[in-house]
């Protein structure tokens, strides 16, 4: 199966400011990629080379096996034939939500049906007459995304389409686009500094540090197996406790867990706050005492401060909303599962470290 | 972006080397670029001529003209009106807008269209009117009076749009933190009208340098009225004070840029979503209603009357006949009309690339269209009177010397307008449009011309306007034979035929009102929540 696009060693600076060093990605047909990185990292700057706003230094560029972007070529924007999705949605402000989703086709007969079957596909068939400043946020990117979609793009590319959104709608502007997304079966490049959003929405994630493609995999992948302790930190809550290993055993002060790493015997390893199970009083595993509960609803994270020495200070659990733990009160932790393992450099526990490349200005 | 500056010391190792290829990276605003640069050229060219002429005329002569005592009496005058009117149209202005923006003073609308009302009324008139009422009423108060009721609105205008912009959240939050209605004023909005008042300011000065008919009329002597009389008997006098005229204009300038630098307001970020809130004016409300009633009288009112009173009171036998009248109406629209075609899409390019594009190429371009601001109306003509008959002489005297000359003066409120609209329109809507598979051009004229429409169509009317008024540059330069509204008036206005002048006038009057009318609800009207489209 071929790619639907496919970006080779592609480099980028702003005068002296280096965003991409050497970045390559592979998207396949017909699936959701994410690219992932912390603000700063350069992911707009990779969605506006392959857009063609931007030419890099150096790289390839290919559309369904065509360069349109590499030394000595560049195919202009227009005729690229890409959906692209700017962040906030970029909707013409002086056309209707039918003038801008019919933006790009040719006018006539077919014209109308179109763009009411697109207006159809995100569910807003209704608002056909208004101008973009009388919708709503999640409306305005429904409507950027039909535009995007109106010349059946192989690939369409989305820039933090939900970052301007408030929490409760992005999770159902979320699920529509994906949503309308599959069901028009194109590729898909979404760049997002959300975590939760890259590992719900997509089927291949790729995370950007220092202008490379730190690590590309499935959602499941990279969340269990990051490539270091640093990305494992960035893809959600990480403890780093110390490790013995052997063969494929690690042995922790919160019990034995299986390990496929081929690393020395000092080792870290990530164990998730939900691998952990907690108990209240003093029983085989970890003892420690409630630090903080910070209660979310439908689960709460609890901080426990260990009574033996195991990397990081605290370490946090994941348990549900049901339960409650009060501050102080003793309790035993332990782990199982299997868990990545690192060797051990002394100085990179601090499990709450974030992952940020540095600026790009 | 401070960080590109100590880069290169930690320039990665791992660099590649850039690939040999030709890179047209600003290739596709290529077009963009050159257009605006040419623009920018043909708009130093005043400047170059004057420099031409006054290497002409030689340096010891310029010395003679400039050490006179006349010229320090003139440089008095003009600072001490400069003084006096800037402070008192920063005041009224300021003041004003404010009352009638941010208080629930009854009549809103009403209030905006007849306080910039004013605008419409050339200076001239104005002073034509005081002084055929009071024609004891010369020299300096008689001056300042008659250009701080004529040239007020030129700060009220921008103050009020500024007032409009401000996000109320900024003074809910100063009056959250336990600040009071006056210091709210004074720490919170003040700050963020400053550069429209400081803006606002820099246009009076520029128009007091360059005024002239009023300060005829009222016996005020300036560097302008001095430069026209010597226009008739020595030139190279009036070049010389023509050279220290647009210096002082570029001082000022440099005043501005100074002080306006830090005052920028950031535009990124979500514009304000709720209206500002409006103050009850309780027991103020009369003196408020009195002193606004007052300041439109004054401003409007006398202007207005006394046009009146000398079209109803004339002799019938002193009235031009009214094909004269008519064919002067059709010369005049038809001069300004070309003007405003020509200063609007010279302004298009220019403010593009001044609002949408970064680096040095573009804020050169910006800034080099700055300093035609300071060349005033009369320094102009004399230019191209310069310019014609020294070079291409079927020039001279010609209708299209006097469009271009209106077109040079009136640019910078061409670009004003283009420029504003073009901050509503982002460079991610022409990429939007490009990727959606068209052309640049077809991307211009299909999102980025009806996104800036508002703007051109005020930037035409503004020069439309400013064109019909325009007396100074007229008188000048206007072919031998033509007679246009504002060369008539002056013809008779100078045998004291206030009757005969009253429909020239009249006429200025009524034809510039309409685009300020519509200008004025341009200005009033809240465009419903443009998209602002903030890049990363």
């Amino acid at each position: 199966m071929t790619d639907a696009l496919e970006i080779e060693g592609l480099a980028m600076a702003f005068g002296a400011t280096r965003v991409l060093t050497d970045v390559s990605l592979r998207v396949p047909d017909r699936s959701i990629t994410a690219v992932l990185g912390a603000s700063g990292s350069g992911k707009t700057t990779l969605l506006r080379i392959v857009a063609g706003f931007e030419r890099p230094r150096s790289g390839v560029v290919r559309l369904g096996g065509r360069v349109i972007e590499g030394p000595g070529v560049h195919v202009p924007p227009e005729r690229r034939g890409l959906g692209y999705v700017p962040q906030e949605g970029a909707l013409f402000p002086h056309l209707t939500v039918a003038a801008n989703v019919g933006f790009a086709l040719r006018r006539g007969a077919r014209q109308a049906s179109r763009v009411g079957e697109l207006l159809d596909l995100v569910g807003l068939a209704d608002l056909r007459r208004r101008y973009p400043h009388e919708l709503s946020g999640g409306q305005q990117q429904r409507v950027a995304l039909a535009r995007a979609l109106a010349l059946e793009p192989s690939v369409v590319l989305l820039d933090e389409p939900f970052s301007s959104l408030d929490a409760a709608l992005r999770a159902s502007v979320r699920a529509e686009i994906a949503r309308v997304l599959r069901a028009s079966a194109t590729a898909v490049v979404l760049v997002t500094h959300d975590q939760q959003e890259a590992l719900s929405l997509a089927d291949q994630v790729a995370v950007l540090r220092d202008g490379r493609v730190a690590q590309a995999g499935s959602p499941r992948e990279i969340y269990a197996n990051p490539v270091d302790p640093d990305l494992a930190a960035f893809l959600g809550e990480a403890n780093l406790v110390h490790a013995n290993v052997d063969g494929s055993v690690a042995s922790t002060v919160l019990g034995d867990l299986i390990t496929d790493s081929i690393t020395p015997q000092r080792a870290v390893v990530l164990i998730r706050p939900e691998q952990i199970s907690i108990s209240r009083g003093h029983r085989t595993g970890l003892t420690g005492r409630v630090v903080e509960q910070s209660y979310q609803g439908h689960e709460s994270l609890i901080t426990v401060a260990p009574d033996e020495p195991c990397g990081p200070p605290t370490l946090r659990v994941r348990i549900h909303g049901t339960d409650s733990y009060a501050t102080g009160t003793l309790v035993t932790l332990r782990a199982e599962g299997a868990a990545p393992a690192w060797a051990r450099a002394d100085s990179a526990v601090d499990a709450r470290q974030p992952v940020h490349s540095p600026p790009r200005s | 972006m401070t960080a590109t500056r100590e880069a290169p010391a930690t320039a990665p190792t791992t660099a590649r080397r850039p690939l040999p290829v030709w890179r047209p990276r600003q290739g596709r605003s290529a077009a963009l670029y050159l257009v605006a640069i040419l623009v920018a050229a043909g708009l130093l060219l005043p400047e170059v001529f004057l420099l031409l002429q006054a290497q002409n005329v030689g340096w010891s002569e310029l010395r003679r003209v400039l050490l006179r005592p006349l010229s320090g009496e003139l440089l008095a005058n003009t600072v001490e009106l400069s003084v006096l009117v800037t402070f008192l149209t920063a005041v009224i202005g300021t003041c004003s807008a404010w009352c009638v923006e941010r208080t629930r003073l009854p009549g809103k609308r009403v209030w905006g269209v007849l306080l910039v009302l004013p605008v419409s009324i050339p200076d001239f008139v104005v002073g034509y009117a005081w002084h055929s009422i009071f024609p004891a009423f010369i020299g300096l108060p008689a001056a300042a009076v008659v250009m701080t009721l004529a040239l007020y609105p030129l700060v009220y205008l921008p103050v009020s749009a500024a007032l409009r912009r401000t996000d109320p959240a900024l003074e809910e939050t100063a009056h959250a933190l336990g600040l009071g209605p006056f210091a709210t004023f004074r720490r919170v909005v003040l700050p963020q009208i400053r550069p429209a008042v400081l803006g606002g300011s820099l246009v009076v000065i520029l128009a007091l340098l360059a005024e002239f008919g009023a300060f005829e009329i009222l016996n005020f002597r300036t560097f302008t009225t001095e430069i026209f009389t010597e226009l008739q008997v020595d030139t190279s006098s009036a070049a010389a004070m023509a050279l220290l005229l647009v210096a002082l204009g570029i001082v000022v300038l440099i005043c501005e840029g100074l002080s306006a630098g830090r005052g920028r307001i950031n535009r990124g970020g979500p514009q304000a979503s709720r209206p500002p809130t409006r103050r009850r004016l309780g027991p103020w409300l009369p003196p408020t209603m009195l002193a606004l009633g007052l300041l439109v009288a004054l401003a409007v009112g006398v202007p207005v009357g006394t046009l009146g009173y000398w079209l109803t009171h004339s002799q019938h036998t002193t009235l031009p006949a009214s094909t004269t009248l008519l064919s002067a109406t059709l010369a005049t629209a038809r001069y300004s009309a070309a003007a405003a075609v020509l200063a609007t899409v010279a302004a298009i390019p220019v403010a593009l690339l001044a609002a949408q594009r970064r680096g040095r190429i573009a804020q050169a371009v910006e800034r080099s269209t700055y300093l035609i601001q300071s060349v005033p109306g009369i320094v102009i003509a004399l230019s191209l009177v310069f310019f014609s008959v020294r070079y291409v002489f079927p020039l001279y005297q010609s209708s299209a010397l006097l469009v271009v000359a209106y077109a040079l003066l009136f640019f910078p409120l061409a670009l004003v307008c283009v420029r504003a609209s073009a901050m509503q329109s982002s460079p991610r809507l022409a990429e939007m449009g490009r990727s959606l598979g068209y052309r640049p051009l077809r991307v211009f004229w299909r999102v980025t011309l009806p996104i800036i429409a508002p703007g051109v169509g005020a930037a035409f009317c503004l020069v439309f306007l400013s064109a019909v008024t325009e007396l100074t540059a007229t008188l000048v330069l206007v072919p031998t034979g033509v007679h246009t509204l504002a060369t008539q008036f002056w013809a008779y206005q100078t045998n004291t035929a206030y009757g005969a002048a009253a429909p020239y006038a009249a006429v200025i009057v009524v034809v510039a009102a309409v685009p300020s009318m519509v200008l004025g609800m341009w200005f009033s009207r809240r465009r419903g929540g443009e998209l602002t489209v903030v890049g990363t």
